[in-house]
């Protein structure tokens, strides 16, 4: 089972210092700053969001699982604070191979990797009945977004459409080389045709002897590595590329965060976008520490001065602690929980408390 | 003019199909000659094409009132796929943002599939207003009558919509309905000079046959004995969801050489095309369903429809064994039953409208906030907090609108002398429901259990007569199994490939263009 290993893994990344449901949400992809913010300060960005599907019901009944098995344990007097055991950690180790941690960039293809994998589903679906002068078929995805995007492609290209099909088929077949063969196989039966169509995930379930969740977290884990191995060698590929261009990853941000974002570009202060937007303060400054986990342009300089980051940083080594509470009273009291909060969004930062722990 | 139009050139021009199936063309004449139309066909004889066709014909715009969201997307689909572009259908889930852009471009649109509850809303009537409106088709148009199997309040009120919208010609169809309930479509829409096209429902292909067991295990082993030396598609139809994803991985096991799959409305979007499209694309033998399937498919091949649970009503059951034999080819519908089952309708009857209890709750609930405080109550607050399911709420929420005891707000308006009267009236009309719908099913449990010919009895209330089966009659005119030999389908295997292989085989790799 692939989510007890996930679990443990980011589990020992965080060893007592999170909650069960700190997992839960990261997994899921929670939209939220605190479950981004953890990610980065885990080292666990890779796993942020590969579940969408998770449920908590069957989350918490792995969860019992682990427990009975005593590969994790509660800490005793805060029972959603736990521990990966030495017991875990060696079984963990045993499933090393068998599952492909390595795969995932959960927070660079969240969101991506679903908008990829439908329009080349669709677009092969396409391409292939066009070939084969077959205009009356019924398209595997329904979506509109996905639909039309295709459509446009198809107009563009339709004149090399013969090239077009057989370059991908190429490219595929290259990046599908770097896979073991189940994996190889699992994708390729997915895909959908002139006059066939793909497996569904209920009957790969059945082929390839996994449970429904092991099947999605394997298939969320192909469709990154395929993403990770297309972006490295952008030179190599002509034609898969293609599918990655303009997915908007702005969902990320909440909408209202968006919307101060766009303020804070046209150089409002905080006072003012508050004032137009008629929200507090507070509420900008939490969309401000919201902007700043995903935008590494982010004008941190103007909100803190270096000597305050200084400050906080020393305090954090200090203290070997995150918690925004103690990092409040070890620093000096003209500085607030907002400057505190946006040196800690920065990424940099969490790399260099890695090495600490 | 257009009736100098040659409609087969025109069916073939549009549709592809070289000439009409009974009924359609005089329908199509009769609407394009601004007739009002009340048509009932039996499933499968092509009811669509009736105002798909008229809709490219007419100068203005047809729209086609369907309670069913999915059927209506469905056809939408197969429309676009066959060339038929300005079509398109409106519903209440979809983004009030992309609805609103439809909305500018409304009258580029030939066809419009709406949902009965849409039209309910004032924006929907006073755009629609704005088109030239040259048909108005009631689909399902039984869900009008109250002793109609799927009675819909919201199809009430399709009278006045037509009025606000000018009075259109009218088409309304319906694959079922008994002559009580054509009379009462005919009056609630108040045209007693509609021109009726009745078609016999009769299918003369389909040999019905029905087995009573004594538990599932015998069903099991019954489809097992049935399946295990015969590859034909099949249908096996369940009431509930989990059901068939347990009896499609039993057989699985039991006939690993057959592709089995199971189909509910439960699953991702995807799932659901697929596993559709395999189907029509002879990739899977059986799919086990509930009544969530079929409705939009039109797979001509179908030979074997099984019921592991019995529908609630004659209607139903003649709809979906109606699914099998669309090619005229000779084919069977099994419905199996213990009489353990028959809770199971009985008890969905109790799903669908609120109880007694509930709807007393509710008037108390209501009355108790009027006169302490004057707080307006949140009505689906209330609806979750007596734990109403969908169909139980539409009924209420229908009942209050048609009393006058809701305002535009949502909020429900207490008048004290009348708050009695309104809870009793309203519990008579539930009952008056249950009762209809208890009647259906005693009616489908005693067609099951009769002695005499099943096709007679099952007819007796449509028609009064039918044409002669062209093979075996029924189980109770002495079919068996053992006599039944349908041509197999062959399957082509895809598993020994490997994923190299298969990959290029879908990239038609080697393959050259087939212009045909
Ligand atoms: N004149 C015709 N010739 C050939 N096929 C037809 C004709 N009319 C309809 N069909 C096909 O018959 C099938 C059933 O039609 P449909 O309108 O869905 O039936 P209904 O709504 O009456 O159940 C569809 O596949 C349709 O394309
Ligand atoms: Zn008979």
């Amino acid at each position: 089972m692939y989510i007890d290993s996930l679990i443990l893994k980011s589990g020992l990344h965080m060893q007592g210092e999170r909650t069960l449901s700190g997992i839960f949400h990261l997994l899921k992809g929670k939209k939220s700053i605190q479950t981004i913010h953890d990610a980065r300060l885990f080292h666990l960005e890779n796993f942020y969001g590969i579940h969408p599907t998770l449920r908590k019901d069957s989350f918490n009944l792995t969860i019992r699982v682990l427990i009975k098995s005593n590969y994790i344990v509660l800490e005793s007097n805060h029972k959603e604070l736990f521990y990966v055991t030495e017991m875990g950690r060696k079984w963990l180790e045993q499933q090393e191979e068998k599952i492909p941690f390595t795969y995932y960039k959960g927070l660079t293809y969240h969101g991506v990797s679903n908008v990829f994998f439908e329009r080349l589903l669709l677009f092969i679906q396409t391409f292939a009945n066009s070939k084969m002068k077959n205009f009356s078929f019924i398209p595997i995805v329904d979506k509109e977004s996905i639909t039309q995007w295709v459509k446009y492609i198809y107009k563009k290209t339709k004149a090399t459409e013969q090239i077009i099909l057989s370059d991908l088929y190429h490219e595929l077949s290259y990046v599908l080389n770097q896979f073991k063969t189940t994996e190889a196989s699992l994708f390729v039966d997915r895909i959908t045709s002139y006059n066939y169509y793909g497996l569904s995930i209920e009957q790969l379930t059945q082929k390839y002897d996994m449970s429904v969740e092991d099947v999605r977290l394997l298939f969320e884990a192909i469709i990154h590595r395929i993403l990770t191995i297309v972006e490295t060698n952008k030179n190599r590929f002509r034609i898969l590329p293609v599918f990655l261009k303009d997915i908007s990853t702005q969902h990320f941000i909440t909408n209202t965060a968006k919307a101060t974002h766009q303020l804070l570009l046209k150089q409002y202060s905080i006072e003012q976008i508050a004032e137009i937007r008629g929200l507090k303060i507070n509420t900008i400054h939490d969309h401000l520490v919201e902007i700043s986990l995903y935008d590494r342009f982010f004008p941190i300089r103007t909100y803190v001065d270096q000597q305050t980051e200084s400050e906080i940083l020393a305090a954090i080594a200090n203290l070997n602690s995150m918690k925004l509470k103690d990092i409040k009273d070890a620093v000096s009291d003209d500085i607030s929980y907002f400057q505190i909060r946006l040196v800690l969004s920065q990424s940099q930062i969490f790399s260099k408390m890695g090495e600490i722990k | 003019m257009i009736k100098d139009i040659d409609l087969e050139v025109e069916l073939q021009r549009y549709f592809n199909y070289p000439s009409f199936r009974t009924g359609q063309k005089e329908i199509i004449q009769d609407v394009l000659s601004e007739k009002d139309v009340l048509g009932v066909l039996p499933t499968g004889s092509g009811k669509s094409i009736c105002y798909q066709l008229t809709a490219k014909l007419l100068e203005g715009i047809t729209i086609v009132v369907s309670p069913l969201i999915s059927l209506m997307e469905d056809q939408v689909k197969q429309l676009k796929a066959t060339s038929f572009k300005e079509v398109i259908a409106l519903n209440s889930f979809m983004e009030p943002k992309r609805r609103r852009e439809i909305y500018r471009k409304l009258h580029k649109y030939k066809l419009i599939y709406v949902s009965p509850e849409l039209l309910q809303q004032n924006e929907t009537i006073v755009q629609l207003k704005k088109c030239d409106i040259s048909l108005f088709v009631i689909d399902e148009a039984h869900c009008i009558s109250q002793w109609g199997h799927e009675f819909r309040p919201d199809y009430l009120k399709l009278r006045d919509v037509v009025r606000e919208l000018g009075n259109p010609t009218l088409l309304a169809l319906s694959a079922t309905a008994t002559k009580t309930v054509q009379d009462d479509i005919i009056n609630v829409l108040d045209r007693p000079n509609i021109v009726k096209h009745i078609h016999p429902m009769d299918r003369n292909n389909i040999t019905l046959a029905v087995k009573e067991v004594s538990d599932n295990q015998e069903k099991q082993e019954v489809i097992v004995n049935i399946l295990s030396n015969r590859r034909v598609p099949t249908l096996i139809y369940f009431s509930s969801r989990q059901t068939t994803e347990q009896l499609s991985m039993f057989l699985s096991e039991k006939l690993p050489y057959l592709r089995v799959a199971f189909y509910h409305g439960g699953m991702e979007q995807m799932d659901r095309i697929t596993i559709q499209q395999q189907f029509m694309n002879n990739q899977l033998d059986v799919i086990c369903c509930t009544s969530a399937f079929g409705m939009g498919i039109n797979k001509n091949n179908i030979r074997l429809v099984i019921h592991y649970h019995f529908p609630s009503q004659i209607e139903s059951y003649i709809q979906e064994i109606g699914r099998a034999g669309r090619d005229g080819g000779s084919s069977i519908s099994l419905l199996l039953y213990s009489k353990s089952d028959e809770y199971i309708p009985w008890h969905m009857v109790q799903q669908e409208l609120p109880s007694e209890d509930q709807l007393r709750s509710f008037f108390n609930l209501i009355e108790n906030s009027k006169l302490k405080n004057n707080q307006p109550l949140n009505l689906e607050h209330i609806s979750e907090q007596l734990e109403f399911t969908e169909t139980q709420w539409r009924f209420l929420y229908y009942q209050l609108e048609n009393h006058d005891m809701i305002d535009k707000n949502n909020v429900v308006l207490y008048e004290k002398e009348r708050w009695t009267d309104a809870f009793h009236t309203i519990n008579w009309l539930r009952r008056e429901r249950i009762t209809v719908k208890e009647g259906k099913i005693r009616e489908m449990i005693s067609w099951m259990n009769s002695n005499g010919c099943l096709r007679e009895n099952l007819y007796r209330n449509f028609q009064t007569s039918y044409s002669p089966p062209i093979e075996q009659c029924c189980s109770n005119c002495g079919f068996s199994f053992h006599d039944w030999n349908p041509e197999q389908t062959t399957a082509v295997e895809q598993r020994g490939l490997n994923w190299e292989e298969k990959l290029k085989k879908l990239f038609l790799i080697g393959e050259t263009n087939e212009t045909k």
